[in-house]
C-alpha cells in the first residue's frame, strides 16, 4: 500500500463507491483516527480550519449576519451616501444609502468598485522613505520623526497640494497652514469643470447653482455629460429618470465627441471641435430677434446679436442652419428648458467665453429661477468643498520651477500624471527640498515623493466630507470605520490621525483632543446649534448626546439650517474669436475624453473598471483613439490598426503616443478623441503600462479669462503604422472590444418609438 | 430535483402550467428608456456575485465572465434609418440603444433539456437554476442559450486572487471553480435571504413587493430595473407587465404596436420572465 | 439585501472584527464543483492506478487538538446549561456561533473556584491579550451548501417547543456527554434528506394536490423520529438519497391523518434551495 494510498480519504472511497468501482485499489480501508459516523461508515472532515471567534464583541455583531455601515462613497467629489455591507469584519459590498438626497440609494459603476481600492493588493501598508535615492520601508516612529522634522515647524515655503478636500480634513489642512504661515493649499482635480463654474459665477453670482433637470421640458446641452463625468453623475442620473418620465423630456446634446449623455439625447448634433460657443451665440441671435426675449437682456446686447449671420455661424460649427433654427424654434415652443455646458465645450480654446454663451441662453429663455435655482446658504462654509483646477496647479509649478517652494505635500490627487509634458512637473517636483505624499496607492506622485504617509481608506476611518455639488444644501456626509484596517493595526493610518498629531505641534489649542474620532465628534457636536433636527433618545439610559451621534452616524450625515438666497441673473455678452480654421501641419483637434469608469485615471488600478467595457467603444482594459469613419477611410484606417497621434507641445518637445484605432460614428470628423483614464507608469499592477495618456500631448493653450488650461484644443497630426491582423484571437497590446459587432442585423433587440406614442401610451406606475 | 425524478417527469415538468399554483414566479421589466448605459449594473453584479476580472488576454477570447452585459449597437449604414429621420446619416443622431442582457430565465428554457446531468432545471419559483456541484461542464446548455448569457469556468480564476482582495467574496454563495457553468441567478441569495426574512416575520408564501432587490436593480442610477413576483398582481413588476400588456405563455403578443413591452426572441418560445420596454426618441427635434 | 437595513446603532468600533478575516475564510466562502469532465479523468486516472485529485472531497481526517479542552460535558450534562445560553448565534443567524471570548469570561470571572485549572488560565491568558481563541472547526459544512441554523431553531424548540439538547442533538449528537466537541454525523446531502423526506409531506407551498410532485414522506408521523434516542436511527445513503417508488409514497401519504399534515415542516425540494 502506498503513502497516497494510505492517505486515501473519505471522501475518496465515497466517489469511488458512487462510481461503482468501490473495490478497485482494495485500499479501502477505515483511517481509524478522528470521528467516525459508525451508522454511515464515513470518516467526518473535521478540524481542518480555524473558527476564530469575536474577543469582545458589541451585541449586535452576529457570524453569518450582515452589519449595515452609513459611510460616503470617496470615488469622485459627488460625496454619494453609502451602506457597507459588513459581515465577519468584512466589507462585501458597498450599496446606496436611501436616505442621502444625492444618490437616494444608488451608486454608479465607480461607487461600487470602491472595494477594489480598499483591498486592492497594490495598497500601500507601510510608511516609506527616501535613502540614497530610493524609496524604503520604515517603521511609523522613523515616519513621524521625519514628518515632525519636515512639516513641524512654520514654513512660508511649503505647498500643499490636494485633491478636492472638504469636511474636516479640509479644516485641519486649513488650521495647519495657518498655524505653519504657508499660503500655498492649492487643491486640483482635473475633472472639476472650473472653467464653468467660473462662468456661471459671472452670469447667475453663483459658482454652482442648482440644475433642476427634471423639471424642465427640454434640455439643450453643450458637452455636459451629466449622465458620465459631469460633477455628480448618479445624482442627475435620477433627475434624468424623472426628466424622461410622461410627459418625456427631450435632451440635445451638442458636442465633438458622444459622451454617455450624447447616447442618450433625442438628437445628437456633431459639431466642430471648439465652436460650441458660436452655436449659442447662434441661437441667442435667434432669440433676440423676439421681443418677448430681447426684453431680458439690455438694448446693446440684443443689438449686437441681432448683427451675427446665422448662415456664417453654420459654417464655423459645421452644423447646418436648419438645425440651428430648429433648436431655436423647440426652446421657444418648450419651457421650460435648461441650457448646460460641460466638458468639451469648456475645454477649447476660448471655454468661458463658450460657457458664458449657454448661459446667455438660460438668461434669454428665463430659465433662471424654474430650472437653474439659487442654493441656500450652508452656516459652516469652511467644511464646503475646496476644488481648483489646472491655473493653481501651473502656477504651483511654475512656483516650483522657480525655487518659491522647498516643501511639497501632496494629498488625494497626482498631479505627475496628470501634467502635459510641456509642464515638466516631474522636473519642477524634483526642486523642492522634501516631498511628502499621504497616498493609499504607490502611484506617479507618491512615488516621486521622500516620505511616503500609507493612509486609511474611506472605510477604516472616521471623517467628513461636503459634496462637491451637492443636492441638498447643508447635508454633511459622515464616514466611520466599517471593519478593522484590512493590513492591520500599525500599518495604515487614517489621514486625519496623522494631520491632528502634526497640527498638535504648531497649534497647541489642538491636544485638547486625544484623537481624531473626539476631534471630529466634538466639531460636530459643537455644530448643534445650527442643525436642522436634534435626535431625541430612543435607548432607555441614552443621553441627548449619545443619541445625537448614533443618529449621525447611522445616517451617515448631518443636516445643518440654511438660510434661502436668491439668484441675480446678469447677460453676459461672450466675445468669441472666429477659430483659426483646421488644416497645416496638425490638422486635427485631440479631445481627451474622460469617461465613467476610469473616470481621469484615478481608477486604472481597480480591475472591476478595468474589465468594464467603455460605454461606447466596448473596449476593456486599453486607451484607444476614436476617429469618425469619413477621416478613416480618408487615411485608410480601420478599427484595431496602430496609429501615431502627434502634437506640437509648445516648441519644446515633440510629443508622440501610439495607440489603437476604433473606427466610430459618435465624433466629429475633424475631432480625434483619445480617453483618459490609462498611461499610467507606476500605479500598481492593474494600471501599470498599460494604454497612453493624452494629456501628455497637450499644448500649452490656456484659457484667456480664467487662466485654466484648455484640454480639449490641442491639434493633432496621425499616422498609421501598423495594420490590424489578427481577428480571432487577440495577443497582449491588441485591442479588445466586448463586442465586435454593433449591429442588430433586423433582429429587433432593441425596439424604438416615438415620444408622441409614449405620451399617448404611457402612464406612471 | 433528482435526477430520476426529472427523468420520469419530464413532460409534466415542461409543462406550461405546472407550477401556476406556486406563489412565487420572479420576473423583471426594464424600461430601455431610462437605461443610459452606464454600466453601474454590470459591476454591482460582479462584486455581489463574486464574478471573476479575467484580465485582457482572457477577455480576448471569450472567457470574460460578466453575468451581466449592456449590449450596445448603432443604427449602420445599411439598417433602415433611424427613427424620424429621412435617410442614414453620417452620426448617429438619435445616440446609442444600450440593452442589459442576462440570463432571461426563460420559462421554456432551451438549455435545460440538453444537460446531461440535470444540472440546469427549472424551479418553482420560476427561475431557471443552475447547480454547481452536479454541473459536470459539457457547455451543452451554454450552445443551446439564444441569448449567450452562459459563462464557462476555463479556469480556476479565484487561485489567481492576490491577497486581500480575496476578502471581499460574498460568503453567501459559491466561489465557482474550473469546469462549472455560471449565469445571472436573479440574485438567488437575495431570494432565499428575503423569503427567510418573510418566515421570520410570519408570511412565508407572501414576500412583501420590494424586498427582494437584486443587486443590478438596486444600483441602477435611473431605477430602470424593476423586479419581483410576477404572481403578486399588486407588485410593480406585474403591474407593469399588465400595463404594457407583454403576457407570459405566449410566442406573440397581441399588443398594440405604440404601447412599449416585448420581450427579446419571444417568437423563439423560451418565455422569457424578463421584459423590456422600448427606447423612445423624440422624433420631433 | 434591502429588506429593513438593519441601522445598527453605533460604530463598529476599534475592539470589534477579531473574527478571522484571513485565514481559512476561502472555504467560508466556498468553492464549490467538480472540476470539468471530472469523471471521466478521474475513470483514467484510476485505471492508470495514478491517485486521484480529489479536491472536493481531498480533506484529511485529522487528530488536531484544539486549543482548550473544552468540556461539554461539564457545561451541558452537569450544569445543565442551555446549548443557546453559549451558541447564542443558532437562532438568529445562518451560524450557530463559537461563543465570543467575553462570554466565557462573562461566566468565570466569577468563578473563582477554578480560576487556576490550567484550562481556565489559558482561557484568561487569551482573554488578557484580547485575541481570539484559535477553536478547529469540527462541523464543516461542504462549501456548496446552504444551512440555516435559524430555521432549525425557530421551528423545532420555538414553534414545536422540544426541548433544546433534543433538537440541537439531532444533527450534533449528545453532547451533554461529549469533552470535547465531535462530530457524530456525515452531513452528507442523503443525511440530510433522511429527515426532510420524512417531514415533506405535501409541497412546501401547501399545493392543493399532494401529488406525486416531491418527494413524499416516508413516515407516517414524525413523532417516531422526534422521539429516538442517541444516535439516530435513520439509515443514510452517504451520497444520495434512495428514491421510493412512487406508489409506496402515495400509499403513505394517504394514510397521514390531519394532525400531522398541520405540522409539516417546509422542506427543500430544488436544489437550489441549498446549492447556488
Amino acid at each position: 500500500m502506498s503513502e497516497n494510498e494510505k492517505n486515501s480519504n473519505p471522501s475518496r472511497r465515497t466517489f469511488l463507491k458512487a462510481m461503482g468501482l468501490g473495490s478497485a485499489g482494495g485500499a479501502l480501508v477505515l483511517s481509524g483516527c478522528g470521528d467516525t459516523d459508525l451508522i454511515n461508515e464515513v470518516d467526518l472532515e473535521v478540524r481542518k480550519e480555524h473558527v476564530l471567534p469575536n474577543v469582545d464583541p458589541q451585541d449586535f455583531v452576529v457570524p453569518g449576519n450582515e452589519i449595515y455601515y452609513a459611510s460616503i462613497c470617496q470615488q469622485c467629489p459627488a460625496g454619494c451616501g453609502t451602506h457597507a455591507r459588513v459581515r465577519e469584519g468584512r466589507v462585501l459590498k458597498l450599496e446606496g444609502n436611501p436616505q442621502s438626497a444625492i444618490n437616494v440609494g444608488r451608486l454608479c459603476p465607480m461607487g461600487q468598485a470602491g472595494l477594489h481600492g480598499h483591498y486592492n493588493p497594490d495598497r500601500l501598508h507601510k510608511p516609506m522613505a527616501r535613502k540614497n535615492g530610493k524609496l524604503v520601508e520604515v517603521s511609523w516612529d522613523d515616519a513621524n520623526k521625519a514628518l515632525t522634522k519636515h512639516l513641524g515647524t512654520p514654513n512660508k515655503k511649503l505647498a500643499w497640494i490636494g485633491g478636492v478636500e472638504s469636511g474636516h480634513d479640509a479644516v485641519l489642512i486649513r488650521e495647519y497652514m495657518d498655524a505653519i504661515g504657508s499660503k500655498n493649499w492649492v487643491n486640483f482635480d482635473p475633472m472639476v469643470p472650473e472653467v464653468g463654474l467660473s462662468a456661471q459665477e459671472k452670469v447667475y453670482g453663483e459658482r454652482l447653482p442648482i440644475f433642476d433637470l427634471a423639471k424642465a421640458d427640454l434640455i439643450v446641452s453643450f458637452g455636459a455629460d451629466f449622465l458620465g463625468t459631469w460633477m455628480s453623475p448618479v445624482h442627475f442620473a435620477s433627475q434624468y429618470a424623472e426628466f424622461r418620465k410622461p410627459s418625456r423630456g427631450t435632451l440635445v446634446q451638442i458636442e465633438s465627441k458622444m459622451t454617455l449623455t450624447g447616447s442618450n439625447a433625442d438628437r445628437w448634433i456633431a459639431i466642430r471641435p471648439g465652436t460650441e460657443g458660436h452655436l449659442a451665440l447662434a441661437i441667442a441671435s435667434l432669440l433676440a430677434s423676439d421681443p418677448h426675449y430681447a426684453a431680458r437682456i439690455p438694448n446693446e446686447m440684443s443689438k449686437a446679436l441681432k448683427q451675427i449671420n446665422i448662415a456664417e455661424f453654420a459654417n464655423i460649427t459645421d452644423v447646418p442652419e436648419a438645425q440651428i433654427r430648429k433648436i431655436h424654434h423647440h426652446l421657444t415652443t418648450r419651457t421650460p428648458s435648461l441650457v448646460l455646458s460641460g466638458w468639451s465645450a469648456e475645454n477649447g480654446e476660448q471655454g468661458e467665453q463658450a460657457a458664458l454663451a449657454a448661459h446667455l441662453l438660460n438668461v434669454m429663455l428665463g430659465n433662471v429661477g424654474k430650472t437653474v435655482l439659487p442654493r441656500a446658504q450652508m452656516p459652516f462654509p469652511d467644511l464646503g468643498a475646496r476644488s481648483g483646477g489646472w491655473a493653481k496647479l501651473s502656477r504651483v509649478i511654475q512656483d516650483l520651477h522657480r525655487g518659491k517652494i522647498d516643501t511639497v505635500v501632496v494629498h488625494g490627487t497626482n498631479p505627475l500624471y496628470h501634467a502635459p509634458a510641456f509642464m515638466e512637473a516631474k522636473k519642477a517636483f524634483a526642486k523642492a527640498g522634501f516631498r511628502v505624499a499621504f497616498s493609499m496607492f504607490p502611484d506617479e506622485t507618491t512615488l516621486a515623493c521622500d516620505l511616503v504617509i500609507p493612509i486609511h481608506s474611506s472605510l477604516e476611518e472616521w471623517g467628513s466630507s461636503y459634496p462637491l455639488y451637492p443636492a441638498k444644501d447643508g447635508v454633511l456626509g459622515l464616514r466611520q470605520p466599517t471593519m478593522y484596517p484590512v493590513f492591520g493595526k500599525d500599518s495604515t493610518k487614517a489621514f486625519g490621525e496623522v494631520m491632528l498629531t502634526l497640527i498638535k505641534g504648531v497649534n497647541p489649542s489642538f491636544k485638547h483632543w486625544g484623537d481624531y474620532h473626539a476631534y471630529l465628534i466634538d466639531a460636530l457636536s459643537s455644530m448643534k446649534g445650527k442643525m436642522a433636527t436634534m435626535p431625541k433618545p430612543q435607548v432607555d439610559g441614552e443621553t441627548d448626546q449619545e443619541a445625537l451621534v448614533q443618529t449621525m452616524l447611522s445616517d451617515g450625515q448631518v443636516q445643518f439650517k440654511t438660510t434661502a438666497n436668491t439668484l441675480r441673473a446678469s447677460a453676459i455678452l461672450p466675445k468669441l474669436r472666429v477659430p483659426t480654421s483646421p488644416g497645416g501641419k496638425y490638422p486635427y483637434t485631440l479631445i481627451p475624453s474622460p469617461r465613467l469608469g476610469l473616470w481621469d485615471g484615478r481608477h486604472a488600478n481597480l480591475p472591476w473598471l478595468q474589465e468594464l467595457p467603455d460605454q461606447l467603444s466596448a473596449v476593456v482594459w486599453d486607451s484607444w483613439l476614436e476617429i469618425h469613419p469619413k477621416t478613416a477611410a480618408k487615411l485608410g484606417i480601420k478599427t484595431g490598426d496602430k496609429i501615431k497621434v502627434s502634437s506640437e507641445a509648445g516648441d519644446i518637445i515633440a510629443k508622440s503616443l501610439i495607440v489603437d484605432a476604433v473606427v466610430i460614428a459618435s465624433i466629429h470628423p475633424e475631432a480625434i478623441a483619445i480617453p483618459l483614464g490609462q498611461g499610467h507608469t507606476e500605479y500598481g499592477r492593474y494600471a501599470k503600462g498599460i494604454g497612453v495618456n493624452p494629456f501628455e500631448l497637450l499644448n500649452p493653450t490656456y484659457d484667456d479669462d480664467t487662466g485654466e488650461l484648455s484640454v480639449a484644443a490641442t491639434r493633432i497630426q496621425i499616422e498609421k503604422i501598423a495594420d490590424y491582423g489578427k481577428i480571432t484571437t487577440l495577443a497582449t497590446g491588441d485591442l479588445v472590444q466586448e463586442s465586435h459587432t454593433f449591429h442588430q442585423a433586423g433582429r429587433k433587440l432593441v425596439k424604438t418609438i416615438s415620444a408622441e406614442d409614449f405620451n399617448r401610451t404611457e402612464k406612471e406606475v | 430535483m433528482g435526477l430520476r425524478r426529472m427523468l420520469e417527469n419530464w413532460s409534466d415538468l415542461r409543462k406550461r402550467d405546472y407550477y401556476e399554483n406556486e406563489p412565487y414566479m420572479w420576473g423583471m421589466a426594464i424600461d430601455l428608456d431610462k437605461c443610459t448605459g452606464c454600466g453601474a449594473c454590470v459591476t454591482a453584479c460582479y462584486v455581489e456575485n463574486n464574478l471573476p476580472v479575467v484580465g485582457k488576454e482572457k477577455f480576448a477570447s471569450g472567457y470574460a465572465m460578466h453575468w451581466m452585459r449592456i449590449e450596445h449597437y448603432w443604427t449602420e449604414p445599411d439598417d433602415s434609418p433611424e427613427i424620424g429621420q429621412k435617410e442614414p446619416s453620417d452620426h448617429p443622431e438619435r445616440g446609442a440603444h444600450f440593452i442589459p442582457m442576462m440570463c432571461q430565465q426563460c420559462n421554456h428554457a432551451p438549455c435545460e433539456p440538453v444537460c446531461p446531468v440535470a444540472a440546469t432545471y427549472h424551479t418553482p419559483d420560476g427561475l431557471n437554476a443552475q447547480v454547481y456541484n452536479r454541473c459536470v461542464g459539457s457547455r451543452y446548455c451554454g450552445n443551446n442559450c439564444p441569448f449567450k448569457v452562459r459563462y464557462f469556468n476555463f479556469f480556476d480564476f479565484w487561485k489567481d486572487l492576490p491577497e486581500p482582495l480575496e476578502q471581499q467574496l460574498n460568503p453567501d454563495l459559491s466561489v465557482r471553480s474550473k469546469g462549472i457553468m455560471e449565469k445571472c441567478t436573479f440574485c438567488v441569495q437575495r431570494i432565499r435571504a428575503g423569503k427567510d426574512h418573510a418566515e421570520d416575520e410570519g408570511h412565508p408564501h407572501s414576500v412583501e413587493d420590494g424586498t427582494i432587490v437584486t443587486a443590478c436593480q438596486q444600483t441602477c442610477p435611473t431605477q430602470a430595473i424593476v423586479f419581483g413576483n410576477l404572481k403578486d398582481k399588486s407588485s410593480r413588476v406585474h403591474q407593469l407587465w399588465a400595463d404594457h400588456q407583454v403576457k407570459l405563455n405566449r410566442h406573440e403578443q397581441d399588443k398594440p404596436e405604440d404601447v412599449r413591452g416585448y420581450r427579446v426572441f419571444e417568437e423563439l418560445n423560451v418565455e422569457p420572465s424578463v421584459m423590456y420596454m422600448d427606447r423612445v426618441r423624440d422624433t420631433e427635434i | 439585501m434591502l429588506f429593513k437595513k438593519n441601522r445598527q446603532r453605533g460604530p463598529m468600533a476599534e475592539s470589534v472584527a477579531e473574527w478571522d478575516m484571513k485565514k481559512g475564510f476561502l472555504h467560508m466562502c466556498q468553492r464549490a464543483g467538480t472540476p470539468w469532465l471530472f469523471g471521466l479523468v478521474a475513470l483514467t486516472l484510476l485505471l492508470a492506478g495514478a491517485v486521484l485529485p480529489v479536491t472536493a472531497w481531498a480533506d484529511d481526517v485529522s487528530t488536531a487538538q484544539q486549543p482548550i479542552e473544552f468540556p461539554h460535558s461539564r457545561h451541558a450534562g452537569k450544569y445543565k446549561i442551555n446549548c443557546m445560553y453559549c451558541h447564542t448565534f443558532a437562532r438568529r443567524s445562518k451560524v450557530a456561533g463559537i461563543p465570543p471570548v467575553s462570554k466565557c469570561i462573562g461566566c468565570h470571572l466569577h468563578l473563582p473556584s477554578v480560576r487556576n485549572k490550567p484550562r481556565i488560565k489559558k482561557l484568561f491568558s487569551y482573554w488578557e491579550q484580547k485575541k481570539p481563541i484559535p477553536w478547529l472547526k469540527v462541523h464543516d459544512m461542504p462549501d456548496f451548501v446552504y444551512f440555516t441554523h435559524k430555521r432549525h431553531i425557530q421551528r423545532f424548540i420555538f414553534q414545536d417547543g422540544r426541548p433544546t439538547q433534543q433538537v440541537c442533538g439531532m444533527c450534533h449528537g449528545d453532547v451533554k456527554t461529549f469533552s470535547v466537541g465531535r462530530k457524530v454525523r456525515a452531513m452528507t446531502m442523503g443525511w440530510c434528506l433522511s429527515c426532510h423526506k420524512q417531514f415533506q409531506g405535501v409541497s412546501d407551498i401547501g399545493h392543493p394536490k399532494p401529488a406525486k410532485r416531491w418527494m413524499i414522506p416516508v413516515a407516517p408521523t414524525d413523532q417516531a423520529v422526534m422521539d429516538v434516542d442517541f444516535p439516530q436511527l435513520a439509515v443514510m445513503d452517504p451520497e444520495h438519497p434512495k428514491s421510493i417508488p412512487n406508489s409506496v409514497i402515495e400509499k403513505l401519504n394517504r394514510r397521514l391523518p390531519d394532525s400531522v399534515k398541520a405540522k409539516i415542516v417546509h422542506a427543500p425540494h430544488d436544489c437550489w434551495k441549498c446549492h447556488f
